[in-house]
């Protein structure tokens, strides 16, 4: 898949805004719990459990798309529609390409708290 | 229910029309259709052509209009009236109060 | 700047729900956090806060099952909740509002929607609250309202308690709370036997409505028990209602009365529906309105006059207001006259006439919108003996007055022409305690006196006129022109009281102007009565004989002494 952005600027912006000296606070806060939406996805897929598949990937979809990684919230969303499709095989495509998203999107948020 | 009034050109004779069923909803826009004349008529004229029903509220606020214009001395006569309604005058002898057609 | 306001913001996603936590914090609201539904069910109940954010999909307890609780919690406060949501799909979000949901907010959260969000539900919040005020104000004004009516309502009936509106000749109909449908009907026993029964339909409902209704019944009782006639409490009541009601507002009313002894009816009727007079012979008479409603008119100009019947036993009159006429059905249409009229016509059984109407009105208004101010009375002539009048006076007060007194009055030429003294007599004696259950007596022996005294003495009128019908009218016509023309006369009244054992004793001395008579007073009247008859005034002495235990003339015979021994009642 190809990536155009992994970070919207302007809705990280925005939040730095509003959260003030909480900002750094909030990344880490969103990193530390997309990790574990991110283990819930590879459990999910090792059971073969389609709603636990399908809540994990809509939490992080919608996490993501406040904190503005546009990129992962929409993976997130590809997965949550192919759990409710009962699409597993397909879905094994997608949840590998989730982590390394969120790679990139951590190693850009750590840049920005420094 | 709709009331209307209208004034002779020399404002010295008030007509004042009762369209539906002349009851206590009427009350308010009866009043007003002689309280709003400019100078006071001389005599008033209640067209009851378009008025289909009459209640003991409504012959209250005939009483009113006659107060309003004199009392003994008001001069005021109420046309049109079909059946029912000139019973319900006719009952409570109204033809003592007012001049009847 | 919105006014402050407390928000519960429930989600899992720690994150999502910092942002949204500094956004209302910003925005200067106060803010609980929930990660569950269940913590956010909990600390609901514990804040009360305004506002409900709530992410569907939670650990615990969902977001739908929470937003039910919540509501259910919050009763009939307006708590808004406000889903929080990246869902997209019709059914989620109908799912949402299904549980309780009066919004979403979708990701990512947007702060001028939710501010614009918040700023709506304040205003509706507001208005809730204002309707929630109103109602319950509403809500107390009808209980006091209520409580009031009741109030009025008691004492209403405690005025018209001392009716007869049960005697056996009278049938009649009145909804039980009448008094604030405007209508009113009263009956009370005249002293002399006979009865006034008077049926009022005011104009308006409520209070205006019973606020004419009490001095009305206060005259008409008062005014019946201390003698007065038809036409004198008919003049009052106008006059009263005149000067206290507004104009506009008026009683359209009957009144009749009616004597057992003489077998006649008086009626007086004004804007009242016709009212029908039903002979034993089955013949209809039909009674129109002559006259306008109670309260219109100034005394000066008010007509009391009456249309007057000879009645037969059995014969029955019916009085009503229009409320039988414009009972309406479910089209909407009035009962109106002609099926009054039939149910008379064909009618076969008078007993069952009553309630024939009664039930025919029931049944044609069944479907149709509830009236319930329909008024009716039947009376029906029956022989005297039938209708006992002394029941309702025996309810007597306190045992104090005058009991030993002596008084006298005297009426000059004046005050004769056109001034009954006897109402006021008798309301003096009436004063004695235990004399009221005789005072339909008493005012008959005054009566008697008097007449006997103004015609005979006064004016010098000879009996013998009356002995046939033509004599009779032009005995009255002499009578009306001795008055006109009076000049000098008098009649003095002297009344001694004392008490006994059992009751009482009390003395009527009459004197007139008059030139008296040839007569011959007995120790033992009851012998050889007819010797006496063609000096005595006619029959008014054997009456006054038949009541008093004893009746002697004094002086040139222009006065007389009539003695009335009373037992008091047990």
């Amino acid at each position: 898949m190809e990536s155009t952005q992994h970070i919207d600027e302007a809705v990280l912006s925005e939040l730095e805004e509003i959260m003030e000296d909480e900002f750094g606070v909030l990344l880490e806060t969103y990193l530390t719990d997309a990790v574990v939406r991110l283990d819930s996805l590879d459990a999910a897929m090792d059971s073969s459990d389609v709603d636990l598949l399908r809540e994990s990937a809509h939490s992080l979809k919608g996490s993501s798309s406040n904190i503005g990684a546009v990129q992962l919230s929409g993976l997130c969303a590809s997965i949550e529609n192919l759990a409710r499709e009962n699409q597993l095989t397909e879905a094994a495509t997608v949840v590998p390409g989730a982590r390394v998203e969120y790679q990139k999107v951590r190693q850009l948020l750590e840049q920005r708290i420094n | 229910m709709s009331i209307w009034a209208s004034a002779s050109q020399d404002g010295r004779a008030l007509t004042i029309n009762i369209e539906g069923r002349f009851d206590f909803s009427a009350h308010q826009d009866f009043r007003e259709s002689y309280e709003k004349t400019e100078k006071d008529p001389d005599e008033y004229c209640v067209d009851m052509k378009e008025t289909t029903y009459l209640d003991s509220s409504a012959l209250g606020m005939l009483l009113l209009l006659r107060d309003h214009a004199g009392g003994d001395s008001a001069n005021i006569k109420i046309v049109n009236c079909n059946q029912d309604v000139k019973k319900i005058l006719t009952i409570s002898n109204f033809e003592q109060l007012f001049s009847i057609d | 700047m919105m006014e402050p306001i407390t928000v519960l913001v429930a989600d899992d996603n720690d994150s999502d729900r910092l942002i949204l936590c500094s956004i209302l914090k910003k925005q200067g609201h106060e803010v609980i956090q929930a990660a569950n539904g269940q913590e956010a069910v909990d600390l609901f109940s514990e804040h009360r806060p305004n506002l409900v954010l709530l992410d569907a999909l939670m650990p615990e307890l969902d977001g739908f099952e929470a937003a039910r609780l919540i509501k259910a919690l919050a009763g009939e406060d307006l708590i808004p909740i406000m889903f929080l949501t990246s869902l997209k799909d019709a059914t989620s979000l109908a799912k949402c509002l299904d549980a309780g949901g009066d919004d979403f907010l979708s990701k990512p959260y947007n702060r001028v929607i939710l501010g614009a969000k918040i700023h709506a539900f304040q205003r509706m919040r507001q208005m809730h609250q204002t309707l929630q005020k109103q109602r319950d104000q509403i809500a107390r004004n009808n209980t006091y309202l209520l409580q009031e009516q009741r109030v009025a309502k008691a004492v209403f009936d405690n005025v018209a308690h001392s009716g007869c509106l049960d005697a056996p000749n009278i049938k009649h109909l009145l909804s039980p709370l009448a008094v604030f449908n405007g209508d009113v009907l009263l009956a009370a026993y005249k002293p002399s036997g006979g009865m006034h029964i008077l049926l009022g339909d005011f104009t308006g409902h409520g209070l205006p409505a019973a606020i004419g209704a009490m001095p009305l019944a206060e005259i008409f009782y008062g005014m019946t028990a201390k003698g007065f006639g038809m036409t004198d409490i008919l003049r009052e009541i106008n006059m009263r209602l005149k000067s206290i009601l507004p104009i506009g507002v008026f009683c359209c009313a009957g009144m009749v009365e009616i004597s057992y002894r003489k077998r006649t009816l008086s009626v007086w009727l004004g804007g009242l529906p016709d009212c029908y007079l039903i002979r034993k012979d089955g013949l209809i008479d039909v009674l129109k309105s002559n006259h306008l409603p109670i309260g219109v008119l100034k005394s000066k100009d008010f007509d009391a006059s009456t249309i007057d019947f000879q009645l037969e036993l059995g014969d029955r009159f019916y009085l009503w207001s229009d409320g039988i006429h414009e009972a309406r059905n479910e089209h909407n249409k009035m009962y109106g006259e002609e099926r009054l009229m039939d149910i008379f016509v064909t009618n076969q059984d008078r007993d069952l006439l009553f309630s024939s109407i009664k039930n025919d009105v029931a049944e044609y208004i069944r479907f149709g919108a509830r009236d319930d101010d329909i008024t009716m009375l039947e009376l029906t002539m029956v022989a005297s003996e039938s209708v006992q009048a002394d029941k309702f006076t025996l309810e007597m007060g306190a045992i104090t007055g005058p009991t030993d007194w002596s008084m006298t009055y005297s009426l000059g030429p004046g005050t004769l022409k056109d001034f009954n003294p006897l109402p006021l007599l008798l309301h003096l004696l009436m004063e004695v305690p235990g004399l009221r259950p005789h005072s339909g007596t008493l005012y008959t022996v005054l009566a008697e006196l008097y007449s006997n005294a103004l015609e005979h003495g006064v004016i010098g009128l000879c009996s013998d006129l009356k002995t046939n019908p033509s004599g009779f009218r032009e005995y009255y016509q002499l009578r009306k022109a001795g008055l006109d023309d009076l000049t000098e006369g008098y009649v003095k009244f002297r009344f001694e009281h004392t008490s006994t054992e059992e009751g009482g004793l009390l003395r009527f001395f009459v004197e007139d102007s008059g030139a008296g008579f040839e007569y011959k007073n007995e120790e033992h009247s009851e012998l050889n009565q007819e010797f006496h008859e063609e000096n005595l005034h006619g029959r008014g002495i054997q009456l006054l004989k038949t009541l008093c235990s004893d009746v002697r003339f004094h002086g040139v015979g222009n006065e007389v002494e009539a003695t009335f021994e009373w037992q008091r009642e047990a």
